[in-house]
């Protein structure tokens, strides 16, 4: 009886089909950003990827040897190949934006960035783990049914030729769509959750001191944030906030009623980290992660609201 | 596969709301429904990803500095190493933890061949000499962040010129030590030159050297009663490239602190506690004791910095 009951909710929880809308706005995001990524390495490639990099290719390969890492571009000195590879991988990413070709394209330019991640070793950070976590379930995803190209040129081939495909003038609502947003919302409460032991580890988080620290960090600072030490009391709740927010998002965002706050509270966490920390490509991505626990239907009103109807499914 | 199409589906909700909704009840779509194997055959391969993804972050919060990590945690991570490695998810995710540290910089110093070898004071031009990061030099941010990681990444990998004082008595213990110094050396050294090779590229008989910069993180008392910048030089410490005794709690040498200075920024004057009002710095006290603390055992890379896999395994207890 148990085991029956376990089984229905398992698979109502991951396979019962889902509409794309949400994912399809979390493409759009990742796509741009992946777009900026790469263009970002292309503006000192030779110091990046280069023959003469910070880190040369065979440098990065010495750091994964006796690990199962790997990238071609550990065996690619050759500047123009280089260049031709990022610019590959910027029109893959618009591409990816803006959804043309979905379905091809997102594992194509997630095993690009992957090479370009076991190349840079010790250049990355927070923000591409999360890109790299989103992009890697969009490719499960059917993200590509929603307000991308794709849609849009489907619908305008069921236009000129009706009967064509009586499918396209629905929504397609797919398992993948649920077990990529199921997979992307669980590695989502991992990362907080042992984000928040860590600090749980910390004495300053706990003392509140961590956001004075933050603030004077000046090399992440963008926006002088010192004003904060006059107020002993906010920072140690923003400390404080931080730490327990982040420690029990894994259990607060799936009911219905504290999914709001929790959400709120990211994007809280993760505008100010974007906009005094300096790390707005990070702080936005997370933000957009965190979309992912919207729900399509809601994402689809808010979209019909602001009229963004040409190319959703309805 | 089953695929069937369905009119007026309201009201399937899935527990948490996240598939269905009874606002669909006017559309047609078309479900795919999977067979029993198809959702079984799923569930065993959701179930193995899922053990990846938690792998990396178990093994790294059960480490010591005794152990690699427990035995459990490392049975998993080793298990499926392949699949992690391979797939980018060798992240421990701890970001700002536990604690936020101090930033590190590398100042590259390039001098003329003909300058060195003519003995001249080559701190006289300093206009090819480069900063990582460097705000005005690096944009956009993100731009910047790369080279910020770099410094990290080069500070991180640092390993003493020389180690001294192995003094554990069990030969085996002491010959790791050694031979875990001896590779975390390479490494570095493999590194500075990397660095050095990307500056000499761009110019040519030239010769560069490179020294670790730690950046203090002052205290509430600093900025608001002694008015330091936070770029105030007084902040900037260089670190030392040379040998580093062997730390006594069993930590690897790496972790121990390079710079024996006390930083200026923590020497604060004896009549500051008459001037700062009580009210403002209820936890000013203990601020200044986590900075002292933290010369003493320097906080800790935050690990979005870092990912976990790159750090040589000598230094692995540390964060």
């Amino acid at each position: 009886m148990i085991g029956k009951e376990f089984s229905k909710c398992w698979n109502s929880f991951w396979f019962e089909p889902s509409a794309a809308t949400t994912l399809a706005m979390i493409r759009i995001a990742t796509g741009a950003m992946l777009a900026y990524i790469h263009i970002v390495w292309c503006l000192r490639l030779d110091d990046f990827l280069g023959p003469n990099a910070f880190t040369t290719g065979e440098f990065a390969q010495s750091l994964h040897r006796g690990d199962f890492a790997w990238s071609y571009l550990w065996y690619i000195d050759s500047v123009p190949l280089l260049w031709a590879h990022q610019l590959v991988a910027i029109a893959l990413s618009i591409l990816m934006a803006i959804g043309l070709f979905t379905r091809f394209v997102i594992p194509i330019i997630w095993f690009m960035t992957l090479m370009v991640c076991h190349r840079m070793t010790g250049l990355l950070f927070g923000l591409d783990q999360i890109v790299m976590m989103v992009t890697m379930y969009l490719m499960v995803a059917r993200s590509g049914d929603e307000i991308s190209m794709d849609r849009y040129l489907d619908l305008g081939k069921a236009q000129a030729s009706p009967g064509l495909n009586a499918n396209i003038q629905t929504s397609n609502w797919s398992t993948y769509n649920t077990i990529a947003a199921r997979l992307m919302q669980i590695h989502l409460c991992v990362i907080y959750l042992f984000g928040g032991l860590g600090k749980m580890r910390g004495e300053t988080w706990w003392d509140g001191s961590a956001i004075w620290l933050s603030a004077v960090s000046y090399e992440y600072q963008s926006l002088d944030l010192t004003w904060i030490g006059n107020y002993p009391v906010l920072m140690a709740l923003a400390a404080h906030v931080t730490l327990f927010w982040e420690t029990f998002y894994v259990c607060l965002v799936w009911p219905k009623m504290t999914r709001p706050w929790v959400l709120a509270t990211a994007f809280g966490v993760h505008a100010g980290i974007g906009v005094f920390l300096g790390m707005i490509t990070f702080g936005w991505m997370m933000i957009v992660a965190n979309a992912v626990f919207i729900e399509p239907t809601t994402m689809k009103r808010w979209l019909d609201f602001l009229n963004v109807k040409a190319t959703t499914s309805r | 596969m089953n695929i069937k199409r369905i009119k007026n589906a309201a009201g399937r909700q899935s527990p948490n709301g996240y598939t269905g909704s009874p606002d669909d009840s006017h559309e047609t779509r078309v479900v795919v429904g999977w067979s029993g194997r198809a959702r079984l055959i799923a569930t065993l391969l959701i179930s193995l990803h899922l053990l990846a993804v938690v792998a990396e972050p178990l093994r790294f919060f059960s480490r010591s500095p005794e152990n690699f990590a427990a035995a459990d945690t490392a049975f998993l991570r080793r298990t499926l190493g392949p699949y992690v490695d391979a797939m980018y998810l060798s992240h421990g995710y701890f970001f700002f933890a536990p604690n936020p540290g101090p930033a590190h910089l590398v100042e590259c110093q390039v001098t003329p061949d003909r300058e060195l070898a003519s003995g001249s004071n080559p701190e006289a031009d300093k206009s090819k000499w480069k900063i990582y990061p460097d705000r005005k030099d690096q944009w956009p941010r993100l731009l910047y962040h790369r080279h910020f990681m770099l410094s990290e990444f080069y500070n991180t990998l640092f390993a003493p010129t020389e180690l001294e004082n192995v003094t554990e008595s069990d030969q085996r213990i002491a010959q790791r030590i050694t031979d875990q110094w001896r590779e975390d050396r390479r490494i570095y050294e493999s590194l500075q030159d990397c660095v050095k090779q990307n500056l000499i590229s761009k110019y040519p008989e030239h010769s560069v050297a490179l020294k670790r910069i730690q950046h203090e993180l002052p205290n509430p008392r600093t900025i608001f009663v002694d008015r330091w910048k936070l770029t105030d030089p007084r902040l900037y410490n260089e670190l030392l490239e040379g040998p580093v005794k062997e730390p006594s709690n069993g930590q690897s040498p790496k972790q121990m602190p390079s710079e024996t200075k006390f930083p200026a920024a923590f020497d604060t004057p004896a009549n500051v506690e008459q001037i700062v009002p009580q009210k403002q710095f209820d936890g000013d006290a203990k601020i200044l004791d986590e900075n002292k603390e933290q010369i003493k055992e320097p906080r800790v890379v935050p690990s979005e910095i870092v990912p976990s896999e790159i750090v040589p395994s000598g230094n692995r207890g540390a964060r």
